[in-house]
């Protein structure tokens, strides 16, 4: 057996019958309403439900990501003021494994939710649903000289025409872009997608239950071999994460426009992910805090920390958003610029939607929150951090709905996008706090807890 | 936070070695600027004077002759002139990591070699900036580069990102400097202090700016060295992101990708890491500073060596998929192009360079093998040259238009300008090195065990010693020796 260290901390486990205590029974019974609403959705709409869910489990997978992230770095740079906090983010780290059962509507749904995947002229969704309506749903007939476009004031005989020629235009984009989508056939394909889904699950499920396995172990036995096998395996869990991360982006969003593609997005997902888990870290510290659990352990000085992250990797996500954004619309390349597009509609008489969304996260996903964490006093105030907290959470589920959504259409908010939230939440967090209810709140014997605690900011 | 024994059972070191004293450390570190410099500096000086003569001499020659003297041509307008532009701002990138980055996440290893890094940056910098300078060919109008009006009143196109870089360059240049400087303040008092001549005295007053290390100018320079840490940070971020913009917001294939800003930004990091790594490496040799640059500081350099690599693999991988999973011909056919094309071996050489020659830092024992991390860090060096000339020459080699392709040779006077550069760049540095001290001295000593108020000799060796959250209320204000004997009791 290795060697120890010797400890004076003792474990702090959450009282029984306190809120706390029970929050996992009520988050289940919360995810088993969702679930409830989710069957009713997928019955009555199995696409729109398709949509909801991608946007659901996205949402709450980042989160989970993050955690992932965050606990698998502490090992690897050696930290020792974040070992009081490690535990809570463990916590919702250990709510990973859920997204086995979370996946599998989006496996079911997927053939209706990526066009790639169905049959031929689906893919030309996106093009459909813009201008081209007036031609209406009747037969075009390209080869001879007689047109139908479906209303007496379209009445052209000749091809040269304007609109004639904007509908031939229209019909050879389609089969232009019927022809790239093949042309990915070799990635994009049913099998790899699901092969893969099982693999991104199964690694994120892996990394989650060894490392949460470890840190306990270490509360029983106080063996170092733990803190060493946790930072042995960190570089590899971090090729792992940045992989699986990536290429599910690029799977279950980026695909839902099978033509559009950008390689910062995978290092787009991962900001999102760390500024949610970084907001829902502080939900968790300060109302574990409110409750009169963990208030010496987990001091205004870790908070503080805590909040220098949240305000980091906020700047870090405006910077890669902007980047995204910015590169894209100074060059404007047709194919690219229709992420944009679709989002940033103002085309006179149609409909500005998501537009104003878009608006509504640069001002309160980042300018806002911003501005009110810069400040020392507010990431050391123990009511105010949250409000930041709850601000970007909130946003946070704006932003997923934002960017999955426009691909099914207009902004047209649904009953089934509430059902599947509370379902993917309910789920994913019920799982993890059942964890805290276990084991102790804070990893009393890591050889760095006495630092951790007794850690100032200088 | 109590003083603690490093735990060395879970891979925690001490700073410096011990056995080094405060005292150690001011005699080693002022000793180089007040001792007669080794043959081995005089050696490297005449090598870099010599350098510095072909870049004055290329120089001239092109003021003389036009930039037709280089091998850029038709299609390929930018070669080595931006290629080492790019290459010299990134490797300045470690300098600003080392001192602000890694000072906010409160690594203090870093002590040891910061000083060193930011005056890398700011020669790097220097160097970088000589290029936009001299490859509009006509030096009479450099100030093209400016936001200024030209003779027929027209201004700079202020949507082009070349403007921006000059702001952004220009600003992390001033910061960097600004940095480099408050952090030399007390360290050039204690050159002032210890001056045996006049001209010392007076030379090393000027610069310490009546440094009189009174508890009020300790409180300003913290303050001062936080807030210019808290601006340097965002630079990091933005000069590079600003050097990518160059060939990002372009329609060019192979230049257009939104990967862009963090690649260069992460890349930039990594070239700077082999520079100083290079640059240490001989002069801690030369001035025997291996017990305050330890081998624990080589190994955590080579670990982030080993990251930046990583993370600039993964960009060429994405960029290379992405290419394939656009469907669009002419962003498969650059990427395609480059690694079978007439390029592939500038292609190879950066692949092999950038990715594969780090990966070797997966083992201890390798990242602290001196002479192989001598070799790989010179290794990094050429392949982060190659990472520019690649984006920069393959893209553009073969455009839109198969009949204007061509192929870029450069010349003796690009080869001239290149090296020169390193004349400049060394000769800036050697005399950094014999007349500041390279390691900041003061930061240096706050890392000492005996700089913790909790430090006791006594408790030394034993782990059980180090503060624990109960006691360290009552034990803040208490002597070392004092705060020892309460734990022997408690236990």
């Amino acid at each position: 057996m290795a060697s120890t260290h010797e400890h004076t901390v003792s474990e702090i486990r959450l009282p029984e019958g306190s809120a706390w205590h029970k929050a996992w029974q009520y988050f289940l019974a919360v995810g088993a309403v969702g679930l409830a609403g989710s069957a009713f959705g997928y019955h009555s709409d199995p696409k729109r439900f398709g949509f909801a869910w991608v946007f659901a489990l996205t949402t709450v997978l980042m989160i989970g990501l993050g955690s992932l992230f965050f606990v698998v770095v502490q090992h690897v740079v050696g930290a020792y003021w974040s070992v009081t906090v490690r535990r809570i983010a463990e916590m919702v780290m250990s709510g990973l494994p859920s997204i086995v059962v979370l996946v599998i509507p989006l496996l079911v749904v997927a053939p209706r939710v990526y066009s790639w995947m169905g049959e031929h002229g689906e893919h030309g969704e996106h093009a459909a649903a813009a201008t081209h309506t007036e031609h209406g749903g009747t037969a075009h007939d390209h080869g001879g000289t007689a047109h139908d476009h479906g209303g007496a004031a379209h009445d052209h005989a000749d091809v040269s025409s304007p609109v004639a020629l904007a509908h031939a235009e229209h019909e050879a984009e389609e089969a232009l872009e019927a022809g790239i989508v093949d042309g990915k056939k070799a990635y994009l394909n049913k099998g790899g997608f699901y092969g893969r889904a099982a693999g991104y699950v199964a690694v994120w499920s892996v990394l989650a239950l060894l490392y949460m396995r470890w840190s306990i172990k270490q509360d029983e036995d106080g063996d170092l071999a733990h803190t060493n096998a946790a930072r042995s395996l960190a570089p590899i869990a971090l090729i792992l994460f940045g992989l699986t991360l990536t290429f599910a982006g690029i799977d279950w969003l980026m695909s839902l426009d099978p033509l559009w593609y950008s390689t910062i997005f995978g290092v787009y997902l991962f900001a999102m992910g760390m500024v949610s888990f970084f907001a829902t870290l502080i939900l968790l510290i300060t109302g574990l805090r409110a409750s009169g659990i963990l208030v010496k352990e987990i001091s205004v000085e870790h908070l503080h920390d805590v909040g220098k992250f949240q305000f980091g990797f906020l700047s870090f996500w405006a910077y890669i958003a902007f980047s995204q954004f910015f590169l894209i619309y100074y060059a404007s390349i047709p194919e690219e610029v229709t992420f944009f597009h679709k989002r940033w509609t103002l085309d006179p008489g149609a409909d500005h939607a998501w537009a104003k969304v878009t608006v509504v996260l640069i001002a309160l996903h980042f300018i806002v929150p911003f501005i009110f964490m810069m400040s020392r006093n507010i990431k050391r105030n123990t009511s105010l951090l949250p409000v930041g907290a709850v601000l970007l959470l909130a946003t946070h589920v704006i932003e997923v709905y934002w960017i999955v959504l426009p691909n099914f259409g207009d902004l047209s908010p649904a009953l089934v996008d509430v059902s599947a939230l509370l379902a993917c939440v309910g789920i994913f967090f019920g799982v993890g706090l059942k964890s805290l209810t276990v084991h102790s709140l804070i990893a009393a014997k890591d050889p760095r807890i006495e630092r951790a605690l007794s850690f100032e900011q200088v | 936070m109590g003083y603690h024994e490093p735990l060395t059972e879970i891979g925690e070191f001490p700073l410096v070695q011990p056995g080094t004293t405060m005292r150690v450390v001011t005699e080693t570190v002022a000793g180089v600027t007040e001792n007669p410099a080794p043959k081995g500096w005089w050696m490297l000086f005449a090598v870099a004077l010599s350098f510095l003569g072909i870049f004055g001499g290329t120089i001239g020659y092109l003021f003389w002759r036009g930039v037709g003297i280089w091998g850029n041509n038709n299609p390929v307008y930018w070669g080595w002139d931006i290629t080492n532009f790019v290459w010299w701002v990134g490797i300045g990138h470690a300098g600003t990591l080392i001192s602000a980055v890694l000072f906010l996440f409160r690594q203090k290893w870093r002590t040891a070699i910061n000083r060193f890094a930011e005056a890398m940056t700011i020669f790097a910098v220097i160097c970088a900036l000589i290029f936009p300078g001299i490859h509009v060919g006509r030096p009479w109008l450099a100030y093209y580069m400016f936001p200024l009006p030209n003779q027929m009143g027209i201004w700079p196109n202020f949507k082009s990102p070349l403007l921006w870089d000059l702001f952004a360059v220009g600003t992390y240049f001033t910061v960097s400097l600004l940095f480099w400087y408050v952090g030399l303040i007390p360290d050039f008092a204690t050159l002032r202090d210890r001056s045996k001549t006049q001209v010392r005295r007076v030379v090393y007053g000027l610069l310490a700016f009546g440094w009189r290390g009174s508890n009020r100018h300790w409180q300003n320079y913290e303050r001062a060295y936080l807030i210019l840490a808290a601006l340097s940070t965002p630079l990091v971020l933005s000069v590079h992101s600003v050097v990518s913009f160059d060939f990002a917001t372009s329609l060019e294939p192979g230049w257009h990708t939104t990967i862009f800003p963090p690649y260069f930004v992460a890349g930039a990091v990594f070239s700077g890491f082999a520079m100083v790594m290079t640059l240490l490496l001989v002069t801690r040799q030369v001035f025997k500073l291996e017990h305050i640059v330890t081998m624990k500081h080589l190994d955590l350099m080579n670990k982030i060596m080993l990251v930046t690599g990583s993370l600039v693999g993964y960009a060429y991988a994405m960029e290379f998929f992405t290419a394939w999973y656009s469907g669009n011909t002419y962003e498969r056919y650059v990427f395609m192009n480059r690694a079978f094309g007439p390029y592939a071996w500038a292609y190879w050489a950066m692949v092999s360079c950038n990715v594969i020659s780090p990966q070797f830092y997966w083992f201890k024992s390798l990242r602290q093998n001196i002479p192989l991390m001598f070799v790989i860090s010179i290794v990094i060096n050429i392949g982060m040259w190659f990472e520019r000339f690649v984006i920069i020459v393959t893209s553009l080699h073969r455009d839109f238009l198969p009949g204007s392709w061509g192929y870029f040779h450069a010349t003796i006077f690009d080869f001239c300008t290149y090296l020169g550069t390193f004349g400049v760049f060394f000769t800036l540095f050697l005399l950094f090195i014999r007349w500041v001290p390279m390691i900041a001295i003061a930061e240096v000593k706050a890392t000492l065990p005996e700089a913790d108020p909790h430090f006791s000799a006594a408790g030394t060796g034993s782990h059980a010693s180090h503060g624990s959250h109960g006691s360290h209320g009552e034990a803040h204000g208490a002597a070392a020796g004092v705060h020892a004997a309460a734990h022997g009791v408690a236990e």
